[in-house]
């Protein structure tokens, strides 16, 4: 074995990656003969040490169990539009079928979702379009805030407006601000219309931008009043 | 994100069925258990833990909706969550080139000493090559760098490595190849220290050399 034929195989030794017997003899002997090539693969190891105690170094996320609620409360809100379709047209149904049931499911969720976090009565359901502008004004993802573990709402509900959309590819879960005013341009038809306040929500947003679901997080104590 | 040998627990692919029937539980457990290591595969592809947590949700969104697509027989759940990572971390490298080779500042400190407070010096030093070799590998190619990450870091035998990156085994060992070559010059390249390079500077001789 030469040093250029030991070099193909130098990364997979020091790795102590699978290597057949006969070609591990081979590298055992020429190593035995050749100190340049001893010393090369001492050097690939101690590589891989330090790769591996740099990987181990590695602190975990921080925000690993914040971002397991939200997925988890987002599947469900995904697995409760669909289930609200009658058996026979949930067989066979695809990501626009499951966007549509979605959206038809949201009548109901969100008023739910709705009375729940705000204790406001609602009398019914609007699905004007949506400007994304609110959602340019979220904070930044890094300044996130823990999702609300207070006994408050945590269910994602999916947005009138998300309906004929994409199939959701890709996206991210953004806390915003909402003017309780702005509600209606959202589809939700808050009576009486309140004069003042906001309401935090998780936004779900799809890989174009576009609002998907809701999540309301927290009602500010005057924007609970009724006007 | 190597995959921890189990035998008393339901296999990652029987939990992704479960997670493509809706199962609720299958998708929490199927995200304890590899969060984790795609977290850590696009930390050390990015730099950048809030990305590496932003990746974390696509994927994992991506399982959402794609879990009945996953082929058992043609790779492991972990090289396929490592592949839709990968598709993550690319789509947010091309849009924003900041974060392509350089250190972005919300990267982990320097661990503290880990041979104990018997020798602090030694866990500065330690930390301090481990820091050099985390912005080696963030300088890397990212071609060059995925194959570290996926091989070295994570562990990922060749083949799950090539189902992930969507490139035949021999491509990713000659990456490997070439990119711990890169490293180690770096590292080489790192290893002279200021005070050392005004000596040789100087002409001084450490003492070590002397007679």
């Amino acid at each position: 074995m030469t040093c250029r034929e030991f070099d193909a195989d130098i990364v997979d030794l020091a790795r102590a990656a699978a290597i057949g017997a006969d070609a591990a003899e081979r590298l055992r002997q020429h190593l035995e003969q050749c100190a340049g090539c001893t010393a090369r693969l001492a050097r690939e190891r101690q590589l891989t040490a330090a790769l591996k105690a740099m990987a181990a170094a590695e602190p975990p996320s921080a925000r690993a169990a914040a971002i397991e609620a939200e997925l988890r409360a987002a599947f469900d809100a995904q697995r409760a539009a669909v289930t609200r379709q009658p058996p026979a047209q949930r067989a066979g149904l695809g990501p626009q079928g499951r966007a549509w049931l979605a959206a038809a499911a949201v009548l109901v969720l969100a008023v739910a979702a709705w009375q729940a976090a705000a204790r406001w009565p609602s009398s019914g359901e609007t699905a004007a379009g949506i400007e994304p502008d609110p959602l340019r004004s979220a904070r930044s993802p890094e300044a996130r805030p823990e999702p609300a573990a207070d006994g408050q709402v945590l269910r994602f509900v999916v947005l009138p407006t998300a309906v004929g959309l994409p199939a959701l590819e890709s996206g991210r879960i953004v806390r915003v601000e909402l003017p309780t005013a702005e509600l209606p341009a959202y589809g939700f038809d808050v009576t009486p219309q309140p004069a003042s306040g906001a309401v935090e929500a998780d936004v779900l947003v799809g890989q174009d931008g576009q609002p998907r679901a809701i999540r309301f997080v927290t009602v500010e104590a005057d924007s609970r009043r009724p006007q | 994100m190597a995959a921890a040998p189990s035998t008393d627990r339901v296999p990652d692919d029987e939990l992704l069925e479960q997670v493509a029937a809706g199962d609720g539980p299958a998708f929490t457990e199927l995200f304890r258990r590899r969060q984790p290591g795609v977290f850590r595969f696009a930390v050390h592809m990015t730099g950048s833990p809030a990305t590496a947590d932003d990746v974390v949700q696509d994927v994992f969104l991506a399982v959402m909706r794609d879990a009945g697509r996953y082929e058992a027989g043609r790779a492991t759940v972990t090289a396929w969550l490592c592949g839709i990572a990968r598709n993550c971390v690319r789509q947010r490298l091309e849009r924003d080139r900041r974060l392509t080779p350089v250190d972005f500042g919300d990267g982990p400190e320097p661990e503290p000493a880990a041979e104990g407070p018997a020798d602090p010096l030694a866990g500065l030093l330690r930390a301090e090559r481990i820091e050099t070799l985390r912005r080696a590998v963030r300088a890397l190619p990212v071609a060059y760098r995925e194959a570290v990450v996926l091989c070295d870091l994570q562990e990922m035998p060749y083949d799950d490595a090539a189902e992930a990156i969507g490139c035949p085994v021999g491509t990713v060992r000659s990456r490997l190849h070439r990119a711990r070559v890169m490293l180690a010059e770096r590292m080489a390249a790192s290893r002279r220290s200021p005070a050392e390079s005004v000596a040789s500077a100087a002409g001084i001789v450490p003492a070590a050399d002397h007679g």
